[in-house]
């Protein structure tokens, strides 16, 4: 009688034991398998950024630039002396009056030797002016409007009386670099720029697209020599080459009405467009001027009225070139033809028509990418160009890594992805070698090209695809979601391990029974 | 047509007897608008809702597309995000239009409209890659919001919405956190001057209660636990044209000109209970400005300041010549020096990154275990 309770004793133990072993194992399972598992598709990449580095340099990148621009002057033998009185004298007047500039800007005085390039180099030169043969000349200065090069008108009483490096002086920092001090000072102090300058600026991009519109208002065939006047441009954009690149296109737009109608004045015989109506003229709805380009845009529009068919003009009320400037945007010309056109005839813009037009649009292309006023020199205000837009360049790229430091340590939820810290590497390496050409070389083209390269890079960090925080999710709405998921999977184990438990205290109450009836 | 031409007629005639409370002096507006300090105007215009039913919705935000175009924001500097299924669709009795009145006055799909995000693309991973700029490197211009520091921001949403979250087209559903947190990085990369964000769903209100980003001015439709209702139905279309709060806003700036100097609490005046059937909200402890001295151009307008007459001369021919008087040709100034560059290793954007590697690689291992199981 007792074998067969001994057999379903044992089986019954065996299938106990077979069954706790598999509650275990999935256990154990759940636990090392499953865990890092809903840990590592769940938790956000977040790749490490070099915080520390971008802060030190982004509040102290000021005081490791320096600038130290070389100017040779040309003075005969035996005057050597006066390059250091005359740097003294310098540095002694720019440091008085600019302090925060000491040390992050100033002039290198050299003597001239050798050839040297006066497109590519400062050069000073002197002119001795004989007061006897003229009675009535005085000191004078001429800043070729055609390189980098100064010529110094002096008087003997001027040079008797020792003041040749004050008016060098003047000349030099005054003159020359005015500008440049004034705007480099603002930037130091972080002073509040006047507003109204800076507006009329387009925020600086490596390279720009540029588009001539040729816009007529009705549909009559019209040519112009876009070409061959583009080519005229062409030194310009050259001489910018340091600082920016351009892209050109050039298109003719027929019937295109501006978005108020221009009245007719019959006092001046001719349309009159007055100042108040100006802000509207450009018919953004209507005139097909979105390039869909991936570049900033600079349109410079050539608007070519109806009534000109009539032989009657349209001018812009106190224009003296009839032309204006969009800030940020363009610039625009109405045209008017000198000669009638005759009926049925195909009109042509000639070269020498859009001449003075191209002249007018220079003077805007340089209003809008910010140069300053003088001196004329291109070349000269190119170079004050790119030396504040690198100043500017790496301020604003330091501060978007800042920026996207700042929103990775306060946005718990966003990812961070490699490839941002890559940028951001990238980025402050541009930096740091600009910085190195500025530094030793004073190769200021360069430091530019690379302040551009660290503003691209910083953009690219912050604006990575994939730092995209879409979703917050209520913790509720996360319970919905996880519930259909862990749900079946965990109510199984959960009963199953419930199960055990049970058995086993069950067992534990028939050992005690049956050791009572024992 | 009758009623808003028997609006402005009253208005002139209220204007002209009682000298015009909404108009202020031309000293008085030049210090306004110096406060302002922008020099760009955007306007990002959502519409959530899909399907013939929500007609209103698509209505709501062309009349506001309307008003903005009108004012002046040129339609580069609008993005308009809508389903588009309402004026084409086989429902529509009048096919290729979309009123927001049963007078059926102004046809809002007939002038020019450019839809940016048309019909699946509304999403709010669109949405919010717009806010934030984070796109593919070959995304349009005409499609990405290019705000900088000076730009002002005009923001309407509308849709069906609950308390604290937005639903777009059934799929999917943005937050009130995740529109708080985008402004936050809008205003960190200095995107914005000023935000105008206008909400117009059931339970707006509780929308913009999470911002914390500063300059931000908000006005939302119905507080927490109300509806949203609309105007009224055009019993020839056979649905609703028009929510309240939208109706009542375009009713206020369809007096509006381009060069208008209304401040914007004459606007937030017309928000009653009365108009409005629910409690309209306005939140202005983010807004530098008192909201008495904010013109509606300030958002809804684009006044562009141009610049005459200060053109130098003779700066081409300096810049084609050398000194001596020769011309620089097309060619020769190929032979001047060009600079260097440096290069960079330039990271590939293609390819996994870790975090999705290993993603990959864990969901491939736990596919495996499942096929296991089932053996």
């Amino acid at each position: 009688m007792t074998s067969p309770a001994t057999t379903t004793d044992s089986a019954r133990s065996n299938v106990t034991f077979i069954r706790r072993t598999i509650v275990a194992i999935v256990f154990v399972m759940l636990v090392s398998l499953g865990y890092p598992l809903v840990m590592s598709t769940t938790t956000v990449y977040r790749a490490e950024l070099p915080t520390q580095e971008v802060t030190t340099l982004a509040n102290n990148f000021k005081h490791e630039l320096h600038f130290r621009i070389p100017v040779f002057l040309d003075i005969p033998n035996g005057l050597e002396h006066f390059i250091s009185s005359a740097q003294s004298s310098v540095d002694e007047y720019l440091y008085a009056k600019h302090p925060e500039l000491k040390g992050f800007w100033g002039l290198d005085l050299q003597r001239l030797q050798g050839e040297k390039n006066e497109e590519e180099d400062y050069i000073l030169r002197f002119d001795i002016i004989d007061k006897d043969a003229n009675e009535d000349a005085s000191e004078s200065f001429f800043i070729s409007p055609f390189s980098r090069a100064t010529t110094l008108g002096l008087t003997t009483s001027l040079i008797n009386a020792n003041k040749v490096d004050e008016f060098l002086r003047i000349i030099l920092l005054d003159e020359i670099f005015g500008q440049e001090i004034q705007q480099l000072s603002n930037l130091v102090l972080e002073a509040p720029h006047p507003s109204l300058q800076t507006d009329v600026v387009i925020p600086y991009s490596p390279k720009y697209n540029v588009v001539f519109t040729l816009l007529t208002e009705n549909g009559k065939t019209i040519e112009w020599d876009i070409e061959k006047a583009i080519d005229l441009f062409q030194p310009a954009f050259h001489k910018l080459q340091h600082f920016t690149n351009f892209s050109i296109n050039t298109q003719i737009q027929y019937y295109s009405k501006p978005s108020t109608e221009i009245a007719f004045n019959e006092e001046q015989n001719s349309y009159i467009i007055t100042p108040e109506s100006l802000s509207t003229f450009i018919n953004f709805g209507d005139w097909n001027l979105i390039t869909h380009d991936i570049l900033p845009t600079i349109n410079f529009l050539v608007f070519f009225p109806e009534s000109n068919y009539d032989g009657i003009k349209t001018i812009i009320d106190k224009s003296s070139t009839n032309s204006f400037l969009v800030p940020q945007w363009g610039g625009v010309k109405i045209l008017n033809k000198d000669m009638p056109i005759l009926k049925d005839s195909t009109v042509s813009i000639h070269e020498d028509e859009l001449l003075p037009i191209m002249e007018i649009f220079t003077s805007q292309l340089y209003q809008l990418l910010g140069a300053p006023e003088a001196p004329k020199s291109p070349n000269i205000r190119v170079d004050i160009l790119s030396r504040i837009a690198f100043v500017k360049n790496i301020g604003k790229s330091l501060e978007t890594l800042k920026s996207l430091i700042k929103l990775t340590e306060s946005l718990n939820e966003i990812s961070v992805p490699e490839t941002t810290k890559n940028y951001v590497n990238l980025s402050l390496d541009a930096i740091k070698k600009s910085f190195a050409y500025l530094n030793n070389e004073q190769n200021y083209g360069l430091a530019m090209s690379l302040s551009a390269d660290a503003l691209k890079f910083s953009d690219k960090a912050f604006f990575e695809k994939e730092m995209v925080q879409q979703a917050y999710f209520p913790s509720e709405h996360k319970l919905a979601v996880f519930l259909p998921l862990l749900g079946p999977v965990g109510s199984i184990v959960f009963l199953g391990f419930l199960k055990v438990l049970l058995d086993r205290r069950k067992e534990k109450r028939d050992a005690v029974k049956r050791e009572k009836t024992e | 047509m009758k009623f808003s031409s028997l609006i402005v007629l009253c208005c002139s005639v209220i204007s002209l007897a009682l000298g015009s409370p909404q108009v202020v002096n031309t000293d008085e507006a030049e210090t306004v608008i110096a406060k302002s300090g922008h020099t760009n105007n955007w306007a990002v215009l959502v519409s959530t809702s899909r399907f013939w039913f929500n007609y209103r919705h698509m209505a709501n935000v062309l009349s506001l597309y309307r008003t903005v175009k009108r004012l002046g924001i040129p339609d580069s500097q609008i993005i308009l995000m809508l389903s588009d299924d309402i004026a084409c669709n086989p429902r529509n009795a009048f096919p290729g239009t979309v009123f927001n009145n049963m007078d059926q006055a102004i046809d809002l799909y007939g002038d020019l409209i450019e839809v940016d995000y048309r019909g699946y693309e509304v999403t709010v991973e669109n949405f919010v890659r717009l806010l934030t700029d984070r796109w593919d490197p070959d995304h349009p211009r005409s499609k990405r919001l290019l705000t900088d520091e000076n730009s002002n921001i005009f923001i309407y949403l509308t849709g069906h919405g609950g308390n604290e979250f937005l639903k777009f087209q059934d799929a999917d559903e943005i937050g009130s956190y995740d529109i708080a947190d985008a402004f936050e990085q809008m205003h960190e990369k200095k995107r914005y001057n000023e935000i105008f964000f206008m909400i117009d769903t059931c339970q707006a209100n509780t929308m913009y209660e999470r911002f914390y980003s500063p300059n931000i001015l908000a006005v939302g439709s119905s507080q927490i636990e109300e509806s949203s209702y609309s105007h009224h139905s055009d019993m020839d279309i056979g649905v609703a044209v028009i929510d309240r709060f939208t109706y009542y806003t375009l009713d206020f700036l369809e007096k509006i000109k381009t060069n208008s100097k209304v401040t914007m609490d004459k606007l937030f005046d017309e928000y009653t209970f009365e108009n409005i059937h629910s409690t309209p909200g306005i939140r202005t402890d983010l807004f530098n400005r008192e909201v008495k001295d904010v013109l509606l151009t300030d958002f809804f307008g684009n006044v562009q300041d141009v610049v005459v007459d200060e053109v130098e001369d003779d700066l081409l021919y300096i810049s084609n010549h050398y000194a001596n008087g020769t011309q620089i040709t097309h060619d020769s100034h190929k032979t001047l020096k060009a600079i260097n560059r440096v290069a960079f290793d330039l990271p590939s954007t293609e390819g996994f990154s870790t975090s999705k590697q290993g993603k990959i690689i864990a969901g491939v291992f736990l596919a495996g275990l499942i096929l296991l199981f089932l053996k």
